[in-house]
């Protein structure tokens, strides 16, 4: 037989089989799973790449350069080459001085253009309500931060000079989207036009000034734009990602959370394939012993049904692709308001993607189950009982996880957050088949104890171990993820969105002095506001690590570099806080040697410090010596004041220290922090509470994103409870015209039939419970690092959800089987 | 006719097939008497199956109607038909129709369950036994043969002590050594039981062992 007449036969298998209601089953199975897939695959992409340029606003635009020298006018030339929208701004430390007085200012000089993304808000006074700017302060104008007016004691529309200029206060600068990482920056921030600044004499020679480009335009152009960069040392490159470290936390939560739902849609779909080609592959039987009996070869069959497969799989899933861009786009239109503002278009590789998810999940969960049927022995023409020669049950779960494995990369890119996402399934898995052999042995035991006609409702599921295992497993993962991300990712996603609490600080107060700590706290108490506690803060130049002195040319990584020029911000602590978590080494105890330092894991990976090191640094001249005896992991999401590098108060105790706190304002108690300015004017005043809003708008967003990809993920689910209930239509037909055949009334049926999905459904969900509370743990404890609290109803909930599923996916079975005429089934056969 | 079991009055039934309405049964009258038995017999596609199913009220005709025992079938809902079967009639079939999930003894015990009769085990038991099957009880239906299984029907049907029992072509797919055991023993219980025997088959020597012969020809009634 050539490859031709193969395709042919493939072809006419096809169309003839078109009727075949497990083929159609397979095939509606296939086209949701791959309409979902695509349509997940293609919103998270879409999601993703929002989400990037939400990231891109707190940036100010899509990729910055900065240097402390002038940029050179070639980055310029090729950001226009690609077409990107360009803005420049310079930053430096100046004195400024109006009426009653000088201040060192953080200033900052914006082009026109500035900001390419992001809001910038203003407030025409201290504490008044904000509004939206779209571009800097004009030239001849300044905004300020509103705590320089009160360290001036100066008011808008006074004249403040700059260098050898002088300009009008305009405003009050309350938010810029690119403020800079370092939130406890010490001077306030003054904004100026960059047309200004050679008028201000400024910018000398040897001045340290900050230079930045800020480019935005499409990502390709981005993109194209970043890989014409050079790797220039001096030019540091910041990407949306980089831009805050709690927004990139969110995201990679985000993406996490999207990744998991996308891979347990892809493993339902997979088991929804898997119980519909099982029906199919069953049907199968006779007329693959009537072509061996004609004299088809293995191998022809084999090629045949690869054939058919391969074309079945190639439709259905361009079906499921096109059903799932539409779906994605009627769903994008809706979200688009509640994402605030358009998703970016959505690009074909999600579609193609797709298809060959589809057909490469058809050919893992189906294809061995029809190769199988290679070895029906044509004998089989005459005795119809001889042997089923169907897939076993352990080929085809391995066949499945192989397909599983292979995908998962696919979709979750990070390798820790696959592998255990993998490792959860499999687990899954393995206990869902071995709670299905233990309720098997329950359920038989009960049936044999009991005398009563309804337990005649569970014979179906003891007689058929292999078919009742495979629908616990079907259902018991579906019920799981429904679980999991229904009910549990409830916990899950609450305890990542409240480790932003409600409670979360939005002021901080810097520059206390030690004799003003108890009179501050004092005063904070009476105005009913807690304070987290009070935090000395000393700035400090790392000198050496064991005995090498630290310069920043030893070290080739830009961030590095960085690092090992600025000063930190060392603080004292007598206690781990309960945002830190110690990864290596141990926290000091009350009585410990007090030369000892606790690093964040980060700052010390990147400055190449260790466990055991000895590391020392210069406070105003003086040296301070240690040992590295912690390093700690920082949940930076919870906005507390909280330091890369920690010392014993002890040891940081004969230098001079400021101490820094925060506090959540309560609602509309702005005058507290008039009072606090007019009381404590030393005290620095940071408002962090549009900041915070941003921070949050971006977590907002991740969520709606995760609980519409889980929406999806819940269909899937859905579909392999139906496929699996459809599985044993045939049968289920048959056994009800015969028990109406023989006098069952239709009460007797259906509490019969009441009884099997009862059963069914109750224990399944019992396992899916199980085992959504264990994987929820696993992903809690092991992945997301947040609390896990253990929720006892979920098991009720999933005991109905179980009977619920089975009910409502095989109620459309039952009544079939009463609605359809008794002697035509029986002249059937 | 006092001692009549099975009247059929006018009995149509007609389906809509792609050519238009087909004619299956065409006024089909007769009346069986209790103990009877009685053979329908005609080619493929005659209506005998049809007209089985009629009799015991599997499904309802398009004209006319059916009495069981004075009973008229078409007044009946389909739960209370169900009822009527489970007490008066017994099945045999040609494609055997026991449950794949039920073993040998559970499918005997079935109809006794759906009529929740008290000492069911036992009289399931005994009609096991009574077909020669009682070392078999556990065995599922696939794990028996052909004969085997229609034994198990046969005890199945005569278990609840019917008075009708219907036989479509209970010899259809056995071998004649078989077919002949089965059939000797359907006609042992029919004398035992006394219960009233309709018989479709195509077998005329299996027809003239029934004290009654139906000849059906394209849905019509020819000879009684």
């Amino acid at each position: 037989m050539t490859w031709s007449s193969l395709a042919q036969q493939a072809i006419r298998s096809l169309l003839r089989d078109r009727r075949n209601s497990h083929l159609i089953i397979v095939a509606i199975a296939l086209i949701i799973a791959v309409a979902s897939m695509t349509a997940v695959a293609t919103f998270t992409d879409r999601i993703k790449r929002a989400l990037s340029t939400q990231a891109s606003q707190l940036l100010a635009g899509d990729l910055a350069l900065t240097s402390s020298r002038p940029l050179p006018p070639l980055y310029r030339r090729r950001a226009q080459a690609a077409h990107l929208r360009i803005s420049e701004n310079l930053s430096l430390r100046s004195m400024v001085s109006a009426e009653s007085g000088l201040q060192m200012v953080e200033l900052k000089a914006v082009s026109d253009t500035y900001p390419l993304r992001g809001e910038l808000l203003i407030a025409p006074a201290p504490f008044a309500a904000a509004s939206r700017a779209s571009t800097g302060p004009r030239p001849g104008t300044v905004w300020v931060e509103s705590r320089l007016l009160t360290m001036l004691k100066t008011v808008i529309g006074a004249p403040l000079r700059l260098g050898t200029a002088e300009f009008q206060i305009a405003g009050v600068l309350v938010l810029e989207p690119d403020r800079a990482g370092d939130l406890f920056s010490i001077a306030p921030r003054v904004m100026m036009h960059l047309d200004d600044i050679p008028a201000t004499d400024l910018v000398l020679p040897g001045s340290r000034v900050q230079h930045s480009l800020i480019v935005a335009g499409a990502a390709k152009s981005v993109a194209q734009f970043r890989a014409s960069l050079d790797d220039n040392a001096e030019v540091r490159i910041i990407t949306p990602a980089e831009a805050r470290p709690e927004v990139r936390s969110a995201l990679e939560h985000a993406e996490q959370f999207l990744s998991l739902a996308a891979l347990v849609a892809t493993t339902l779909a997979g088991l929804a394939i898997l119980v519909a080609a099982h029906s199919f592959a069953r049907e199968q039987l006779d007329s693959i012993a009537i072509m061996r009996t004609l004299g088809a070869s293995r191998r022809i069959l084999a090629l045949r049904y690869m054939f058919e497969i391969f074309l079945l799989g190639l439709i259905a899933s361009s079906i499921g692709a096109g059903f799932g861009m539409a779906l994605e786009f009627g769903l994008a239109h809706v979200l688009a308001g509640w994402l605030q503002g358009d998703l970016p278009i959505a690009s074909a590789w999600p579609a193609v993607f797709g298809v060959g998810v589809g057909t490469a999940s058809l050919a893992g969960f189906a294809l061995p189950q029809l190769l199988a049927l290679r070895d029906v022995p044509p004998a089989r023409v005459l005795r119809r009982d001889h042997g089923t020669y169907l897939a076993r049950r352990r080929t085809l779960l391995s066949s499945g996880c192989v397909a599983i494995v292979l995908l998962a990369p696919w979709y979750a890119g990070d390798p820790a957050t696959t592998g255990w996402a993998l490792l959860g399934l499999g687990a899954c898995l393995v206990m869902l088949l071995l709670s299905a052999r233990v309720v098997l042995v329950l359920l038989s035991t009960l049936y044999r104890r009991s005398a009563h006609w309804w337990r005649l409702g569970l014979i179906n599921l003891i007689r058929f171990p292999a078919l009742t295992s495979l629908q616990i497993c079907a259902l018991g993962l579906s019920i799981m993820a429904v679980m999991l991300l229904g009910f549990v990712r409830g916990d899950l996603v609450a305890g990542w969105a409240t480790s932003l609490p409600p409670d979360a600080p939005d002021q901080f107060l810097i520059n206390i002095e030690p004799e003003e700590v108890a009179s501050l706290g004092d005063y904070l108490h009476q105005q009913g506001v807690t304070v987290e506690g009070f935090y000395s803060m000393a700035r400090a130049r790392l000198v050496s690590i064991n005995d090498h002195l630290v310069s920043p040319d030893d070290y080739p990584d830009p961030r590095a570099r960085r690092l090992a020029e600025r000063e930190f911000n060392l603080s004292a602590a007598t206690a781990l806080k309960p945002d830190n978590r110690v990864t290596t080494g141990r926290f000091w105890q009350p009585n410990d040697p007090i030369d000892q330092f606790s690093f964040e894991v980060e700052i010390a990976n990147s400055l190449g410090i260790r466990l055991g090191d000895t590391v020392t640094y210069r406070i105003a001249e003086q040296l301070l010596t240690g040992r590295v005896t912690s390093l700690r992991e920082v949940n930076w999401e919870t906005m507390q004041a909280n330091f890369f590098v920690v010392a014993p108060p002890a040891l940081l105790a004969p230098h001079p220290a400021t101490f820094i706190t925060s506090f959540k304002l309560p609602p509309g108690r702005f005058e507290i922090l008039r009072d606090l300015a007019h009381r404590f004017p030393s005290v620095t005043i940071l408002d962090v509470m549009a900041l915070l809003r941003q921070v949050r708008g971006v977590m907002d967003k991740s969520l709606a994103a995760i609980q519409f990809v889980f929406l999806f993920t819940v269909g899937a689910g859905i579909v392999v409870v139906y496929s699996a209930v459809q599985a044993t239509q045939v049968r289920r037909l048959h056994d009800t015209t015969v028990m109406k055949t023989l006098g069952g009334t239709r009460k007797r049926i259906l509490a019969l039939t009441a009884v099997e999905f009862l059963a069914l459904g109750t224990v399944t969900g019992l396992i899916g419970a199980l085992g959504a509370s264990v994987a929820a743990w696993m992903l809690a404890t092991r992945v997301l690092h947040i609390e896990f609290h253990f929720n006892p109803q979920a098991f009720a909930i999933g005991s109905c959800l179980g009977i619920f599923a089975v009910v409502l996916a095989g109620l459309h079975t039952v009544i079939r089987g009463w609605h359809q005429p008794t002697a035509e089934v029986l002249r059937g056969g | 006719m006092r001692n009549t079991l099975v009247t059929a009055e006018n009995l149509s039934k007609h389906f809509l097939g792609p050519d238009g309405p087909l004619t299956v049964l065409d006024n089909i009258n007769f009346q069986l008497a209790h103990g009877a038995s009685c053979a329908v017999v005609g080619a493929s596609g005659s209506g005998k199956s049809t007209l089985l199913g009629l009799l015991a009220g599997l499904e309802l005709p398009s004209t006319g109607r059916c009495l069981l025992d004075g009973q008229d079938l078409n007044v009946l809902d389909e739960d209370a038909r169900a009822r009527l079967r489970n007490q008066h009639i017994g099945f045999v079939f040609q494609q055997f129709h026991l449950l794949e999930s039920f073993n040998a003894l559970e499918n005997v015990l079935l109809p006794l369950e759906l009529a929740n009769v008290r000492n069911r085990r036992e009289l399931a038991t005994t009609a096991l036994d009574r077909v020669g099957l009682a070392s078999r009880a556990k065995h599922l239906p696939r794990q028996l043969s052909g004969g085997e299984q229609q034994r198990v029907a046969i005890a199945r049907a005569f278990c609840t002590n019917p008075s009708l029992l219907f036989a479509d072509e209970p010899t259809g797919n056995l071998d004649t050594r078989t077919a002949h055991q089965i059939i000797e023993l359907l006609f042992e219980l029919n004398r035992e039981t006394g219960t009233t025997l309709v018989l479709v088959t195509h077998d005329d020597s299996l027809a003239s062992r029934c004290s009654r012969r139906l000849e059906l020809t394209d849905g019509r009634l020819l000879g009684q």
